[in-house]
This record gives C-alpha cells, sequence and structure tokens, in this order.
C-alpha cells in the first residue's frame, strides 16, 4: 500500500484530520445558530421544512462526509497505536472502513431522498 | 534452573502502577478523554443516521423516532453523545491551537484543560436541562 516513491503521507493526513475538524467547528456553530434564530417548528412538517433549503442539506452533507473521513483518519490513528498485528489490523481497516462507506453513502440518500 | 551468572544488581526504582493513587495530570487527563470520545462518536455514529433518517423520513417514521427519544435511556445516551462530541471539540480546537504552537507553556497547558474539562461540562448540563 506505501508508494515509497512518494514522500509518506502522513502529512496529508494530519493535514485532512485538522481541515475536517475546522469544517465540523464551523458547522457546529452555524447549526447552533440557526437553532437560535430559526428554530424549526414542531411536528415532522416543521423539522422536513427545516431541512429542505438545498443549502442548508448540502452544508449538512459536506458536515457529515467531513465527520466521517475524520472518523476515517482517526480509527486508523487509534488501531495503529494498540493493534501491532499487521494482518489483524488490515482486517480490523477494513471493517470500519466498509462501515464508514456505508454511513457515507447512507448520509446522502438520507439528505437527497426528501427533495 | 540456577543461573551462572551474576545476578543483575537489584534496582529500587519506584514503581507506582495503582491506578487509584496515581495523579493523572490534567493535560493528560483531557487527551486521553479526546480519544476515548473520538472512539464512542465514531461507534454512535450510525445511530445517530438512523435517527436523522427515521425523523426526516415520514411523520410515522418520525413519530416512532420520537418515542424512541422519549424513552430515558434514549436521553441518557444522546446526553452521553452529546457530552462526548462537545467534549472532544472542545478538546480538539484545544489541540488545534497547540499545534498552532499557542498555550503550550504548562501552566496555560493546564489552565486551558480545565477550561476545556469546564465549558464542555457546562454545554452539557445546558443541553441536559433542554432534554428532561
Ligand atoms: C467539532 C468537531 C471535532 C473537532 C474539532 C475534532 C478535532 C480533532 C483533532 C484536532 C484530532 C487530532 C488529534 C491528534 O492528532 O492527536 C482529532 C482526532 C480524532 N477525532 Fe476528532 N474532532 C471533531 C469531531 C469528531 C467526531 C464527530 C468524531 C467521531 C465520529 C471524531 C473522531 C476522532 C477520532 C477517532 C480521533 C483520533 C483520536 C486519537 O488519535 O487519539 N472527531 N479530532
Ligand atoms: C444527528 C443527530 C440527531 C438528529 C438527526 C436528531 C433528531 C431529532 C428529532 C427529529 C427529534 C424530534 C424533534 C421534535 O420533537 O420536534 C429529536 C428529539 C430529541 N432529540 Fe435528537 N437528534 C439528534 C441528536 C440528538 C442528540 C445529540 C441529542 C442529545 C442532546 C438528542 C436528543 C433528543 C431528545 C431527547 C429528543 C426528544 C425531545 C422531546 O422529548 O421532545 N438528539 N431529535
Amino acid at each position: 500500500m506505501v508508494d515509497r516513491k512518494k514522500p509518506a503521507h502522513g502529512f496529508s493526513d494530519w493535514a485532512w484530520q485538522r481541515a475536517t475538524a475546522i469544517t465540523m467547528v464551523i458547522y457546529s456553530l452555524l447549526l447552533a445558530v440557526r437553532f437560535v434564530v430559526d428554530a424549526p417548528s414542531a411536528g415532522f412538517e416543521g423539522w422536513h421544512a427545516w431541512f429542505t433549503p438545498l443549502s442548508f442539506r448540502a452544508m449538512t452533507l459536506l458536515f457529515l462526509w467531513a465527520l466521517i473521513y475524520h472518523a476515517w483518519l482517526g480509527v486508523k490513528e487509534i488501531l495503529m497505536d494498540y493493534v501491532h498485528n499487521i494482518d489483524i489490523r488490515a482486517k480490523l481497516q477494513s471493517v470500519f472502513g466498509l462501515v464508514l462507506i456505508g454511513d457515507a453513502v447512507w448520509a446522502a440518500y438520507i439528505l437527497w431522498s426528501l427533495a | 534452573m540456577a543461573s551462572q551468572y551474576p545476578k543483575a544488581p537489584k534496582r529500587n526504582r519506584p514503581k507506582n502502577l495503582n491506578l487509584l493513587t496515581i495523579r493523572l495530570p490534567i493535560p493528560a487527563l483531557v487527551s486521553i478523554m479526546h480519544r476515548v470520545s473520538g472512539a464512542f462518536l465514531f461507534m454512535l455514529l450510525p445511530l445517530l443516521l438512523w435517527v436523522l433518517h427515521q425523523s426526516l423520513a415520514n411523520a410515522e417514521a418520525y413519530q416512532l423516532a420520537q418515542a424512541v427519544l422519549h424513552h430515558p435511556l434514549a436521553k441518557l445516551i444522546c446526553l452521553a453523545v452529546t457530552w462526548a462530541y462537545l467534549h472532544h471539540a472542545c478538546a480538539g480546537i484545544r489541540h488545534l491551537a497547540l499545534d498552532a504552537h499557542y498555550g503550550l507553556r504548562l501552566n496555560y497547558a493546564r489552565a486551558t484543560s480545565r477550561a476545556v474539562l469546564i465549558i464542555s461540562g457546562l454545554l452539557t448540563l445546558r443541553m441536559g436541562i433542554w432534554l428532561w
């Protein structure tokens, strides 16, 4: 997997972990602000309507994808620290990776299917 | 089988592995909690997506999600997720500041660790009041 002709990809993992973290902080603040100034009205109708604007759904999806990629980098980091057997680590990474890919598709489906 | 080599000199280094008496420095506590909360959030992510999915799919699914969320146990899990997220976010922001070489001095590092615990605790309390 490691391409030795390129520099180690540790830097970009590190940078992506931070970029996704900042994305999540910004979204969380915007979400909190929107909850205060433009609270969803009670019940399904109000909640659904709150999610209708395309801009909000796009931002939410961006947030969820950032979260998922961030979690992938974090989980890899944790496995690297605690699971020293390469085979077991590779298997665990595959399982968690598949779960996260599933989460990413699911997130897109949730936000798209309610158009 | 007795060794024919001279014994290594007996070393009397202090050893302290008693978890109850180890004093974990507060920045270390915040650091390990950051890892634990990140792993916890990762594990609960499918649950959060399920709630989001149910709540937006249609009115019946919404009511089901709402009924589930009204259960005290569900509220407790929500509160745990909230705390994990807020702690992880606050500690993460602190981590980014350290990366940028802000707050590296020991007294600042301690003060910001305490601030992370207090701020995320207060925000969680606020959410808890809203939940109940
Ligand atoms: C506002 C939101 C968040 C911020 C600011 C944030 C920030 C960070 C930062 C800066 C790191 C790097 C720590 C290091 O290099 O040692 C990190 C690690 C991590 N994050 Fe987040 N994060 C956020 C949300 C999340 C979420 C929602 C999850 C889970 C789904 C998550 C899971 C993880 C994991 C598993 C790690 C690895 C922990 C470790 O190596 O000890 N984070 N986070
Ligand atoms: C992706 C994450 C989440 C989604 C999509 C979500 C969605 C919802 C929805 C649609 C409702 C019904 C709203 C209404 O009554 O009008 C609800 C209620 C609730 N949410 Fe969440 N939620 C999420 C995360 C959380 C978190 C982190 C907490 C913890 C603070 C939480 C705690 C609750 C509780 C306890 C209720 C029931 C409120 C009541 O008794 O009326 N949820 N949630």
